[in-house]
């Protein structure tokens, strides 16, 4: 049995509360009844995963923002149907990882960047933090691979996912997995050590 | 490094930003206000509001949506449409009506058979709703004046007035902007009265279908939508201290920011319903709703490449239509007061174009458009911008 779907099984007797924390269950129960906290809960314990994810995949701050906004709106829409018993968290990673993928892969074919050029936009308003160049070494170093690759190592070592979860995400063989991590890694460099490959 | 540490180290690379955060939780707090709790769940209200979801995300996806317009200029420069054999001078407006042009000589009005007449020495120009009238400006001087040019009322002030707007409807109020301030006067020019500070360099924009509502950018950068005859905030937005244009849909359930790299689209209570980016190097330079319906014509210009394009987006339905594009710049479109057209203005080519929006019938390019309306000027300066009036 894939570990995700051993999970999402475990999930079935997942507990309402964690350290006092409303459970995931729980919090996606309410929010079908209509609770607005809850889904401002479900927003605060899910953007920043979401939102720097896509950043990662995709090298750009303005995409990332409506990539992540948009898996939001999606799982808005789907939650009059979400069953309870799978966690929430998986989907809505899956849907921003896949859409960052996709824009990546438009933006390669509209040739509108070169290289390893990184796109940073602007912040939309005065009161934001100042732009900020995305010229982290390891910025860097991943926008050297491809988006599929991106997202196979922030799926593994950014949101902490098994190479058998992230297989079922993006509906890969986990032998592809496993290769595009150790690529990823390769990309990586000087950053990783040996105990991570 | 272990496996915590590079952990750090891409959450490092990839920060969080508290703006777009906040901005998201908006958005997503706004849609949720239209889910049905599933206890009292009744089908057509979930359809609905999947529908109203939908909706919400239409425009600024459907501006993100490149590969639609690459496919729309692809074909238009395959085919060689889109480079009309332009005609040398203005002899009728295609589909009727009145234009009001602001150039470099001053305003102009143009009848439907392409008679032109110069109103006067004007910076700029608003005409009232049923073009009967039009509000100008010169220096510190707000002006009624009617379409043969004749001046109704004149209003001095002791600062410039940046810019004016008469209010739809019934056209009782104008909005201008003089010395930093939002001041309101009444179409007959009477009762004139500041109403608060407010960014000098963005227009206001009456509220169509309401009584006296505005929308306007405070002087902290801060959409605000207020009654203005009760002194009223009825509600404000996000800080848009770069916005270029604030625009409402014809039926005033909509408003539309324009910032240079995203459209933010409001509904009418203030709820934010979308906030898009445009594709990367794209920046949105200029946009118009139709007269009727849900559709608004972009403009937009990939800076690098120095080639602009215009889409038309039907918000409510999220489709777009790539409508035209070539190398330079464009103006600001107008509609056909009928929306059946758009005039879709080309600086560098000195040209007039008139579109239809569906994409269907034959461009028509007007040509010399600078020497027409700045005559015997060295050089010729071309409109600054076009409104496109009811028929007389």
């Amino acid at each position: 049995m894939p570990e995700i779907a051993r999970r999402e099984a475990a999930g079935r007797r997942r507990p309402l509360r964690l350290h006092g924390r409303l459970s995931e269950a729980a919090l996606v129960r309410a929010a079908q009844r209509g609770s607005e906290s809850a889904v401002a809960e479900l927003f605060e314990r899910h953007w920043s995963g979401a939102y720097r994810a896509a950043v990662l995949v995709t090298g750009d701050r303005a995409a990332a923002e409506d990539i992540a906004q948009e898996a939001f709106l999606a799982a808005l829409r789907a939650l009059p149907r979400f069953d309870l018993r799978r966690p929430l968290r998986p989907w809505l990673h899956r849907i921003v990882v896949n859409r960052a993928i996709d824009w990546s892969r438009a933006r390669a074919h509209r040739a509108e960047v070169g290289g390893d050029a990184v796109l940073d936009v602007a912040a939309l308003d005065e009161e934001s933090s100042p732009p900020r160049a995305l010229d982290d070494d390891v910025m860097v170093a991943l926008m050297r691979l491809g988006p599929e690759q991106r997202a196979v190592v922030v799926l593994r070592y950014l949101l902490d996912y098994t190479p058998g979860e992230i297989a079922a995400a993006l509906d890969l063989p986990r032998g592809t997995v496993n290769s595009r991590l150790r690529r990823g890694l390769d990309a990586l460099g000087d950053w990783v050590q040996e105990d991570l490959r | 490094m272990s496996r915590r540490e590079l952990k750090r180290a891409l959450q490092r690379a990839a920060p969080e930003d508290p703006a777009a955060r906040e901005r998201a939780l908006r958005v997503v707090q706004s849609a949720y206000k239209e889910y049905e709790p599933r206890a009292r769940r009744r089908p057509w209200a979930v359809l609905l509001a999947t529908a109203v979801l939908m909706a919400a995300g239409a425009v600024g996806a459907a501006a993100a949506s490149a590969p639609k317009s690459d496919v729309g200029r692809l074909v238009r420069d395959l085919l060689g449409v889109g480079e009309p054999r332009p005609r040398p001078v203005l002899v009728q407006v295609p589909g009727g009506g009145r234009l009001l042009v602001e150039s470099g000589a001053g305003a102009w009005v143009v009848s439907d058979s392409g008679a032109k007449r110069r109103l006067g020495d004007y910076e700029g120009a608003s005409l009232s709703p049923r073009g009967l009238f039009a509000v100008v400006w010169r220096g510190r001087e707000l002006m009624a004046i009617d379409p043969k040019g004749r001046v109704r009322w004149s209003l001095p002030r002791p600062q410039p007035i940046a810019v004016a707007r008469w209010a739809p409807g019934d056209g009782f109020r104008i909005a201008y902007l003089s010395g930093g301030a939002l001041r309101i006067v009444y179409g007959d020019g009477t009762r004139d009265r500041r109403y608060g500070a407010v960014r000098a360099e963005i227009a206001p924009a009456w509220r169509p279908r309401a009584r006296h509502e505005l929308a306007y950018v405070d002087a902290r950068g801060r959409l605000t939508v207020a009654a203005v005859d009760a002194r009223r905030r009825l509600w404000r937005g996000a800080t848009v201290g770069r916005a270029a244009e604030l625009l409402w849909s014809s039926a005033g359930d909509r408003l539309l920011v324009l910032m240079p790299g995203r459209l933010l689209l409001y509904d009418g209570a203030g709820r934010l319903r979308s906030s898009r980016a445009l594709p990367a190097g794209l920046s949105a330079q200029h946009a118009v709703w139709a007269p009727r319906g849900a559709r608004v014509a972009v403009v937009r210009r990939d800076r690098a490449s120095n080639r602009s394009d215009v889409v038309v987006l039907n918000a409510a339905g999220g489709t777009e239509r790539f409508l035209f594009g070539r190398p330079g710049r464009f103006g600001p479109p107008a509609w056909a007061p009928d929306a059946s057209r758009l005039l879709l203005p080309l600086p560098d080519a000195d040209q007039w174009l008139f579109l239809r929006p569906d994409g269907s019938g034959r461009l028509i390019a007007v040509s010399n458009i600078a020497r027409q309306f700045t005559p015997g000027a060295d050089p010729p300066a071309f409109p600054r911008s076009v409104q496109w009036c009811c028929a007389p």
